[in-house]
């Protein structure tokens, strides 16, 4: 591949060097650098205002970062797409599923339509081609023909967003960004989910980058972690050894935030997140 | 005498033209002091239970039943018993955002009921309310009087919310899911505030929330409902260590653990289900790994079972196994 340095093997589906942005006067992200391996799975995780949505809207292409690389598949998407045809391309690299699945799916089109659509618009495809690779879309986010042949608002959060993954999955992307893609779901279709992504990274060796508040969601999903605070990576490392060994105190009072068996809550966020 | 007794509350609502169950036949006591958790997913009833409690239901909805707060009918009783339940009471909900009056400033929605209810005159008012928000863990109260609700991240006005709901001196505190939309370091600190507050004052607490964990970091018991009904009642300790209904051990284990190798979670399949869809026999029947064919014929009552109580044909024989699907 042209431009791109370095062992084919080894070739980074998504480089961040020096990222920053800043609305008005605020900076959101600051100095964040990370790199991910083809096939591979990190985890943004921090609370709100941390920066972790504004990274992944950067990685999109939905802003443009105030300074800093941005580079997909060796290709660099710094700058702003230009034409059509080059967002296209982008758009076959990088796909996202956000959180809420209410919002985001067109109400007036059959889900069925909708996967249709995006094929061919990326692809040279014949309708029965098309029919076909719906269909195994479907089969692989298990959807049955009549969800399918359905409207959005006839099917349930979790329905939605198997739907909302299909649809991300039918460019055939790269890399997939899903932003809080669970954190709206009931605990119950959040556990099918979860595998079901598992599931589908196994089978197509997409590399994830999952943008999370939740402690638990990373350690079912990646390899790597990163911790952010305030638009800051404030830890790294690989995801177990973080969550069962964290070093920097505020991935340790994240941790010690989550309701488990035992659990009690205490006043000690105060400590590090003085009330403004 | 309870500080709340709910017997037989149902629940209609108008959903696309007919009438739906969304409550079935729910019974729950809570006494002065304590706290009490209802757990569920989505369309399990839990905050319309609350909204019962409060006399919020949405128009068009019927109800029957009886519900008491502090000896007072809630449900089909006099306009004033009604007024007396809800002096009594104070309502917390998921969203401080959506309300609170956002032209009003945090000092006269804290100050309002103290004054224009009970004649506190806006001085004290004033002083009373600051006091209420260091309790909260806001040291600048005077300050805060006078900004407005934007001025204050999530955190800090479901402080203000709690603030406002003990200002009023209520008996019991109906919280809907407090901390849902709140970060988890956030999360901590209000329950913690919560907490701790109520325990000093003597207050009862309904707390509703999604998260079995966080329910018994709080409560002394914890109900957990399922399509409109309450499936199963305990003391929150042993409901995590000792689940009696399928349905709760399931929940338990579809949680993703926060140690131990990652491995595909046990989740339970289909979806959780409104009280309007369900059929002849047990609600979550056709979801449950230890389903028989009398489940399918016959609605399990809910029984005193040790206790508690639980809502399945076959609790007897499934006694101890549940605890090993909780639990991996």
């Amino acid at each position: 591949m042209a431009g791109s340095p370095g062992l084919p093997m080894a070739e980074p589906v998504l480089t961040v060097r020096g990222l920053r942005k800043e609305f008005g006067g605020v900076t959101a992200v600051e100095e964040v650098s990370f790199e991910l391996p083809g096939g591979g799975s990190v985890g943004l995780v921090g609370e709100s205002g941390s920066g972790k949505t504004t990274i992944a809207k950067l990685v999109v292409g939905l802003e443009a970062p105030t300074a800093g690389h941005i580079a997909c598949c060796g290709r660099d998407r710094t700058a702003p797409a230009r034409s059509t045809r080059e967002r296209r391309r982008r758009a076959r690299e990088v796909q996202i599923v956000f959180q809420d699945p209410y919002t985001s799916l067109d109400p007036r089109q059959t889900v069925e339509r909708g996967l249709d659509e995006i094929l061919r618009v990326h692809f040279d495809l014949t309708a029965e081609d098309r029919r076909h690779r719906v269909h195994e879309l479907a089969a692989l986010v298990a959807l049955d023909d009549r969800q399918l042949r359905a409207y959005p608002q006839k099917l349930s959060g979790g329905q939605r967003q198997r739907v909302a993954i299909a649809r991300a999955l039918a460019p055939e992307p790269r890399l997939l960004i899903l932003d809080e893609a669970v954190a709206a779901l009931d605990v119950s279709i959040q556990a099918q989910i979860l595998n079901l992504l598992a599931e589908v990274r196994r089978r197509t060796g997409l590399a994830y980058l999952l943008i999370t508040h939740d402690l638990a969601v990373v350690r079912q999903l990646t390899d790597t972690s990163l911790v952010m605070r305030n638009g800051a990576i404030v830890e790294r490392g690989p995801t177990l050894e973080l969550l069962d060994a964290p070093q920097h105190p505020y991935t340790q009072l994240l941790l010690a935030s989550v309701p488990q068996p035992g659990w009690k809550p205490a006043r000690r966020a105060s400590r590090l997140t003085r009330p403004s | 005498m309870g500080l709340v007794e709910v017997r037989n509350l149902c629940v209609e609502l108008p959903i696309e033209g007919t009438a739906r169950p969304v409550l079935r036949d729910v019974a729950l006591t809570l006494d002065a002091g304590e706290a009490l958790g209802l757990v569920g997913e989505s369309g399990a009833g839990k905050s319309m239970t609350v909204r019962a409690l409060a006399g919020l239901l949405p128009p068009g909805a019927s109800v029957s039943g009886r519900a008491r707060i502090g000896g007072h009918d809630v449900i089909g009783g006099e306009r004033a018993s009604l007024r007396q339940a809800r002096t009594r009471t104070a309502v917390i909900f998921q969203d401080p955002r959506a309300h609170i009056n956002p032209v009003y400033r945090i000092g006269d929605f804290l100050t309002e009921q103290l004054r224009i209810l009970r004649g506190v005159d806006r001085r004290s008012a004033g002083r009373r309310a600051v006091e209420q928000l260091a309790a909260v863990g806001i040291p600048d109260g005077q300050r805060r009087l006078r900004q407005y609700p934007h001025e204050l991240s999530g955190g800090l006005l479901q402080r203000v919310m709690i603030a406002a709901a003990l200002l009023a001196e209520p008996e019991l505190i109906l919280a809907d899911e407090p901390t849902t939309a709140l970060d988890v370091t956030t999360q901590s600190e209000v329950m913690a505030i919560l907490d701790e507050l109520r325990r000093e004052r003597g207050l009862g607490l309904l707390f509703i929330t999604h998260d079995l964990d966080l329910a018994a970091a709080v409560c002394d018991r914890t109900a957990v409902m399922y399509a409109g009904q309450i499936v199963e009642h305990q003391a929150s300790t042993s409901l995590h260590a000792n689940p009696r209904h399928p349905y709760t051990a399931a929940l338990a284990a579809a949680r993703p653990p926060l140690s131990g190798p990652p491995a595909p979670l046990p989740a339970i399949e289909g979806r959780p289900i409104g009280a309007w869809e369900t059929g002849r026999g047990c609600a979550f029947a056709p979801r449950c790994a230890h389903r028989r064919p009398q489940c399918d014929a016959t609605a399990p009552l809910l029984r005193d079972w040790g206790s508690g109580e639980v809502r399945c044909l076959r609790a007897e024989e499934l006694d101890g196994r549940l605890a090993r699907v909780a639990h991996g």
